[in-house]
Formats: structure tokens, C-alpha cells, sequence
């Protein structure tokens, strides 16, 4: 693809994206961070963890819905790839969400937040919404990809929450577990971005 | 006439079609593949705790129930909320809201026929809550009863999620609403605990799974004194109002909608309120009358010599302590046993200065010098405990009481003698164990007996040994006088290190 039509292409891009459902999922995570450290002091570590991962779930179900497009039916007829086309999406994207998530960490300020570590959750559940939408895309009609991949956000978070201590993904910060979880965690991500390319070839 | 004649008519017609609805959207609901998945996950997570937690080998029915509406509310309840949601969007979705308009039913009886929709996954509710307390009470010793209104809550829950599901399809066409209001409910779990500091307050949650603070171990249904009634009809109140919104805001506002929403106000208020209620002072002396005089309320039963007295609900865990007692006796030289050994249940709630009590209720009862059994069983832990104190009240035949210590000899064979009793209480030693020794814990929460570190260090390792070379050895051990250090000696085991000579050694 020319470099001269990324510019077109992204400006067009960002026009066609349903932004309500990410910028829905991200003021409510934000609001899950600053409300309870309004109301309350009692908050520990974990509490704090606890409530930027239910933050970082917010803004990856509002990713889901990244990929919706009504107008996918007539869309494989345009020049320009499919993966490329997703690929413009998650781009235009990522400054938002970036910025957004820099603030849900300063909201959460904390001496000891594994800022980092939770970075890379949000990352991998960010990575793994897309990849299920795209996923989905393949099968359900009419652009609605979000409707399916919204839950299946859900249940994959619902999963991580309560796997086996032997696989366990959410671990408390002063778990003697926690590296190794997030080794795991830097497993999950590369098979969410591996999952996106893969769903995002065609012929469908 | 013919007028007068087609009014019923036409008023039966869309009763019937709603119902005709409503079946149709039950069927699609409890085949969801959500629905599938929240049931195959509740059920795969009950049979996995069975596994991973041993103390699910004695459960106590009172606790499961509750245990059951968590699991329950955010596995059923999120697929009856997403699930629900997404039927009612479904024909905007579809591109057909339109043709809505030209069937026989209004928006308003559509949205009746969704909400009733839920009832079938309620009921499927209930059906698992009923099958779960029924297997464990058929296959396990299980103690307690399970409580109507408890085990009722989880299905409300389901109801209550349902209606705030179809309100919000009703009020927003974003399926992003639905996930979301689930996940802002999951932060509600974390922070509520917390604002709430175990008050009354906390019953206006969905469910509330923490116990009574001043009751931190399971206790017999009497004492614990939860407002489940309240709470059950509070959630129908709120999940009616939700349901009469989403009515309403469907454009159906009639009386009989008004009247349905009145009602549901009045029981959301009556339930809200009388939950809210400070605690009954009838439980209260009831609780204080178990910890303080448990004997006037337990049943006993005499087994090998041995007398064990529980509440009536937990009776069916003695032969299973009889099991522990037994193998620590066998190992105790038969002219040291004592006549007459008794193990007693005992609940603690709040107050902690009960010991003097419990001997006066033990010598009233004829069970003087009692060895306290908890009431959570099946767990290392626990086994351990009982295991520890019976070992001291063999050893020295007195009563732990309250911060009894068993220094040198006594305190190696008292840590040999409770990791007799198998490698479940043996692992339960070491569990309790810190770098100041162990504390075989009365209740969980009253000292028992302590053991110094240096003699469990020699008794843990005691262990290894041929069971007869530590019998032989039993009068040197018991004797006055007899350090750790010798005791290691005598037994022909590595010195314990120097360590700390306090809780009561000198």
C-alpha cells in the first residue's frame, strides 16, 4: 500500500469508527478508579489493582466494538486489504487509548503500583478484544462484530480471574507469583496480536 | 354487540401472543450460548473447589447457600443482563424495529414478553442451588441446613439482572451498556465491603457474601441472624421496578402497570428497611448463651470411651473427629491413657474472654477439661488443632485452656503426638507453624496450646522416627525438667537451635 494514502486512509478511518462504545467503557474504568479513592481511604494495593484491571476490562470491552463496521458487506470490494483496514483502525485507536490509560494510572497513584505490569495486562486484554472482534467479524453479518466479541471480553476476563494457581494470570502484587504471571501475561499478548493477524486475512 | 363481543377478543389476543412470546424468547434465552456457558462455568467451578479446597470434603450448608448466590449472580445473572439485553436489541439489529410496529403486539407487551423470558433461567436457578446443597448434603458429612430464603437469593439476582437487561435495551440501543453495567457491578464487590465496614448497609448489595464480622467461623443457622427474608423480597421489589420501567419506558403506561409498580415499590421500601434493621436481641443472647453454655445445646455421643458433644447441626462430623482422636490415642502408652477424654464444639462470637466459662459449662455437663473442636472441618488446619490439643490433654491431662504452653518434653511430644494423627494434621502442623513455634488455636480464635519453637523443630522432626522409639521414651520426655534440647537427645536428633524460650518456658 502507497505511503500516500495512510494519511486518507486513517482521516477516513477515524470518521467511520463507533468511538461511543470506547469512550463509554473508558470514562466508566476511569470512574471505577477515581470514585472508590474518593469515598474511601481503606484501599490497599490490592484494592487498587483490582479496580485498574476492572478498568483496563472497561476500555478492552469498548475495543471490541472497534471493528464494527455497517458498511462491511460492500468493503471487501476496495482495494486497500483487510488487514490494512483493521490495522488503520487499531492505529487511530491507540493515541486515545494510550492517553487514556496514562491517566487511569495517574488516577490510581500509588506508591508501589506495578505500573508496568498492569500496563501490559491492559495491553493484552486491549490486544485480545481486537483479536476476538476480528475473529468474530468472520462469522457474524452486518458489521456487528462488537455484539459477540463484547461478551466473549467478558468471559475471557472472567476466565483469567479464576484460573488455577498453576496458570494464574491475576495475582495479587505481593504474590511470590507475580513475574511468572506476567511471563504469561507476555504470552497472552503475543498470541492476541498473533490471533488478529491471522483473523484479519482473506478471502473470508 | 358485535362491538361489545370483539373487545375480549382483542384483549385475550395479546395476552396469549406475549405468552406465546415470552416461551419463545425463554427457549432462545436458556439457549444462549452465554446461558450455556455461565451454567457449564458455575457448575465446573462448584465441582472444582471439591478439588481444590479440602475443607469442601465437610461442607456447612448454612455457608454453601450463600457461597451459591455469588456464583450464581455474576455467572447466571451476567448471561441473564448481556443475554436479555441483546434479545430486546435484536430487532435493531436485525434492521426490522420497524416492523414491529405493524404486529400484534405493542412495544410494551414485547418487553413484558422478555422480562417473563427470564423466569425460566430463574427457575434454572433454583434448580442448580437445590442440586448442589442436595448432592453435597447426599455425599459428604455435610453440617447445617440450607436456608429457604438464601438459597431463593441467587434466582432473584438472575430475575433482577434480567429486568435491569431489558430496561437497558429499552433505554440504549449500545450493546456495550449491558458488559459494562456488569463490570461497573464488579468494582461495586471490591469497594462496597469497604465503605459498608460489615454495618447493615451492606444488605442493600445485590448479594452479600461476607459473614457477620463478630462471627468469623461457620455457626449453626440460629445464631447468624441474616435478614434473608428482607433481602430476598428487597431484590424482587428492586427487580419488579426495574421490570415496570422498562414497561413503561416501552410506552405502556397503564394502571394496571402503575398498580404492579406500587407493589413493587412497597416491597423494594418493606425489604430495604427491615434489612437494614440492627440485629434481633433474641440472636444476640442466643449467641452469647452458645459460646458462652454450649452444653445445654449439643447433643453427645460416646465413642471408644471417647464423648463428643456438638450443636445438633454438626453432629455428623463426629465419627470424622472420632477418626483423628482415635489414631492419636492408639499411639499413646495404654497405662497413660486417661479414663474419660471429651471433645466439645465451640462457637466464638466477638468477645474473647469466655475460657472461664467453658470450665465451668464442661464440669456442669460431666465433660470436665473438654478439648475444643471448631466449627470448620475437613481442612488441615483444623485437623491439626484438635490434633494438637488432644495430644497435651493426653499428655499432661489437663485442659488447653487459654494459653496453656508446653515447654521441653512435653511440648516435642505433644507436636509427635498431633502428627500422629495422619499427614493431613501433620501438613496442618506446619502450616500453623511460625518462627516463634505453633498455636493449636481453640475455635480458631482462643489460644489453646502453644509449642515453643525449639521443641516443634525437635517434635516435627520427631516424626521420621519409628513411632515405638519415641513411646520408650515417653516417661523421660514427660518428666519435669526435660528441655528440648534433651528431649532431641534422648531421641537421638540434632539439637534444636537456641531459639526464642518464651510463651511461658523458662
Amino acid at each position: 500500500m502507497s505511503p500516500r494514502l495512510l494519511y486518507p486512509l486513517l482521516r477516513a478511518t477515524a470518521h467511520a469508527v463507533r468511538w461511543v462504545p470506547l469512550a463509554v467503557g473508558a470514562a466508566l474504568g476511569l470512574t471505577i478508579v477515581v470514585v472508590p479513592a474518593l469515598l474511601t481511604d481503606k484501599l490497599t494495593d490490592t484494592h487498587v489493582v483490582d479496580l485498574v484491571r476492572l478498568a483496563a476490562a472497561c476500555g478492552a470491552l469498548g475495543a471490541a466494538f472497534l471493528l464494527d463496521d455497517p458498511a462491511g458487506r460492500s468493503t471487501p470490494t476496495v482495494p486497500v486489504p483487510r488487514l490494512a483496514r483493521d490495522l488503520a483502525r487499531v492505529a487511530v485507536a491507540v493515541p486515545p487509548v494510550a492517553m487514556w490509560w496514562a491517566v487511569i494510572l495517574l488516577a490510581a497513584a500509588r506508591p508501589h503500583l506495578p505500573a508496568a505490569a498492569l500496563t501490559l495486562e491492559a495491553a493484552t486484554l486491549l490486544t485480545a478484544a481486537v483479536a476476538l472482534a476480528a475473529a468474530a467479524r468472520r462469522r457474524v453479518p452486518d458489521g456487528g462484530a462488537g455484539v459477540v466479541a463484547g461478551p466473549a471480553v467478558l468471559g475471557l476476563v472472567a476466565v483469567i480471574w479464576v484460573l488455577p494457581r498453576l496458570l494464574a494470570l491475576a495475582v495479587a502484587p505481593d504474590d511470590p507469583q507475580w513475574t511468572v504471571a506476567h511471563h504469561r501475561w507476555a504470552v497472552l499478548l503475543a498470541a492476541g496480536a498473533a490471533a488478529f493477524l491471522w483473523a484479519g486475512r482473506e478471502p473470508v | 354487540m358485535t362491538l361489545l363481543a370483539a373487545r375480549p377478543v382483542e384483549a385475550a389476543v395479546p395476552r396469549r401472543a406475549t405468552l406465546a412470546l415470552a416461551r419463545v424468547e425463554a427457549v432462545r434465552l436458556l439457549r444462549h450460548p452465554l446461558t450455556l456457558a455461565a451454567t457449564l462455568f458455575l457448575i465446573g467451578f462448584w465441582v472444582a473447589t471439591w478439588f481444590t479446597n479440602q475443607a469442601n470434603r465437610f461442607p456447612v450448608l448454612q455457608d454453601i447457600d450463600r457461597d451459591t448466590e455469588l456464583g450464581m449472580m455474576l455467572l447466571l445473572g451476567a448471561a441473564a443482563l448481556i443475554a436479555g439485553n441483546l434479545a430486546v436489541l435484536r430487532a435493531h439489529r436485525d434492521g426490522t424495529a420497524g416492523l414491529g410496529r405493524v404486529l400484534i403486539l405493542p412495544a410494551g407487551a414485547r418487553t413484558a414478553a422478555h422480562l417473563l423470558a427470564v423466569v425460566p433461567l430463574a427457575v434454572l436457578g433454583v434448580v442448580l442451588a437445590l442440586l448442589r446443597v442436595g448432592v453435597l448434603w447426599a455425599c459428604t458429612p455435610a453440617a447445617g441446613r440450607p436456608e429457604a430464603y438464601e438459597v431463593l437469593t441467587g434466582p432473584a439476582t438472575v430475575l433482577l439482572f434480567g429486568a435491569l437487561g431489558v430496561l437497558l435495551g429499552r433505554l440504549t440501543r449500545s450493546a456495550v451498556a449491558a458488559p459494562l453495567v456488569l463490570l461497573a457491578l464488579l468494582a461495586s464487590l471490591v469497594v462496597l465491603p469497604l465503605l459498608t465496614t460489615g454495618g447493615r448497609a451492606r444488605w442493600l448489595q445485590p448479594v452479600v457474601v461476607q459473614g457477620d464480622p463478630a462471627l468469623p467461623m461457620p455457626a449453626p443457622v440460629a445464631l447468624l441472624g441474616r435478614p434473608a427474608g428482607a433481602h430476598l423480597g428487597y431484590l424482587l421489589g428492586v427487580a419488579g421496578l426495574l421490570a415496570v420501567a422498562a414497561v413503561a419506558r416501552a410506552g405502556t403506561r397503564t394502571v394496571r402497570v402503575g398498580v404492579a409498580g406500587g407493589v413493587a415499590l412497597a416491597l423494594a421500601v418493606t425489604g430495604g428497611v427491615l434489612q437494614l434493621w440492627p440485629l434481633d436481641g433474641s440472636v444476640r443472647a442466643a449467641r452469647v448463651a452458645a459460646m458462652e453454655h454450649p452444653a445445654a445445646r449439643q447433643e453427645c455421643r460416646t465413642l471408644d470411651g471417647v464423648t463428643y458433644c456438638a450443636f445438633p447441626e454438626f453432629s455428623r462430623w463426629i465419627p470424622a473427629w472420632h477418626d483423628l482422636v482415635r489414631a492419636v490415642v492408639a499411639q499413646v502408652p495404654e497405662a497413660r491413657r486417661p479414663d474419660r477424654l471429651a471433645v466439645r464444639q465451640r462457637v466464638v462470637v466477638g468477645d474473647l474472654s469466655v475460657a472461664g466459662t467453658w470450665h465451668a459449662d464442661d464440669v456442669a455437663a460431666g465433660t470436665p477439661d473438654a478439648v475444643t473442636a471448631s466449627t470448620r472441618w475437613g481442612d488441615s488446619r483444623s485437623a491439626a488443632e484438635l490434633a494438637g490439643q488432644v495430644a497435651y490433654r493426653l499428655i499432661t491431662g489437663a485442659g488447653p485452656g487459654a494459653g496453656a504452653v508446653a515447654c521441653g518434653g512435653t511440648g516435642v511430644l505433644t507436636v509427635w503426638l498431633a502428627g500422629q494423627a495422619g499427614p493431613l494434621a501433620a501438613t496442618g502442623i506446619r502450616l500453623l507453624a511460625d518462627p516463634h513455634g505453633v498455636s493449636f488455636a481453640q475455635a480458631d480464635a482462643l489460644p489453646g496450646v502453644d509449642v515453643p519453637a525449639p521443641e516443634l523443630t525437635v517434635g516435627l522432626a520427631a516424626l521420621h522416627l519409628p513411632a515405638g522409639r519415641v513411646r520408650d521414651a515417653w516417661a523421660t520426655l514427660t518428666a519435669p525438667g526435660t528441655t528440648a534440647a534433651r528431649a532431641a537427645a534422648l531421641l537421638g536428633l540434632p539439637a534444636p537451635p537456641a531459639g526464642d524460650p518464651g510463651r511461658g518456658c523458662r
